[in-house]
């Protein structure tokens, strides 16, 4: 079982979220909490200390990183935002 | 872009084949990200033979897909690739394209500012908010 806290900047990602979605994140992060590894259902990100991982949630990525039986939320993105091509 | 190509590929392409905006056919319900392109080759019939999409427009499609699945698939399920192979492919994908510079700095600086303010318990967000 994990905890789950988040960063000023992710809180208010969260809260800028259709009430929809910040429920449908809410059970995502409900489910990762209680996984084993919640990183198996995530993609590292590559060069960002401490390891940050990605989690794709419909159009959105939250970004995080896991240490000690806690998740570490970052961000919450909007997909579009987060890689270049 | 897509008109560009639109026009030099009309010059090559046979007097048969047409290259159209593939915005001409989406619903307006479905709307590209502003950087996407994509196109689709008909011939005499109006028949769909080729369909071109640059990598945005690629995971526009897939993503819509993936959003449209989310609501009726478990949360296994939803990362499951014989499940939601839309999302599997989004993954697989977006593990390729560079991060964008902008969001590593807005990365860290997050963990930074949250480093020295301290870190929001999520159990507070989901009271304030009224989640359970």
């Amino acid at each position: 079982m994990y905890n789950i806290i988040f960063s000023n900047q992710a809180k208010k990602d969260f809260k800028k979220l259709s009430k929809e979605l910040q429920i449908f994140i809410n059970e995502k992060l409900k489910f990762y909490s209680k996984q084993i590894n919640p990183l198996i259902w995530s993609k590292p990100l590559k060069n960002i200390p401490p390891s940050t991982n990605r989690s794709r949630v419909r159009k959105y990525r939250i970004y995080f990183y896991t240490s000690q039986n806690t998740i570490f939320i970052e961000r919450i993105m909007l997909r579009g935002q987060s890689y270049r091509v | 872009m897509i008109s560009t190509i639109q026009k030099q590929s009309n010059k090559h392409l046979s007097k048969k084949l047409k290259f159209l905006s593939w915005n001409k056919f989406l619903p307006k319900s479905l709307k590209f990200s502003k950087n996407s392109n994509a196109g689709v080759v008909l011939d005499q019939k109006k028949i769909p033979k080729l369909f071109i999409f640059d990598a945005p427009a690629f995971l526009d499609i897939l993503s819509e897909i993936d959003d449209s699945l989310a609501k009726k698939l478990t949360h296994k399920e939803y990362y499951s690739k014989s499940n939601n192979p839309a999302g599997y492919l989004i993954d697989e994908i977006e593990s390729r394209i560079p991060e964008n510079s902008n969001i590593i700095s807005s990365l860290k600086s997050a963990i930074k500012e949250a480093n020295i303010k301290g870190w929001v318990p999520f159990s507070k967000i989901q009271k304030e908010l009224g989640l359970s």
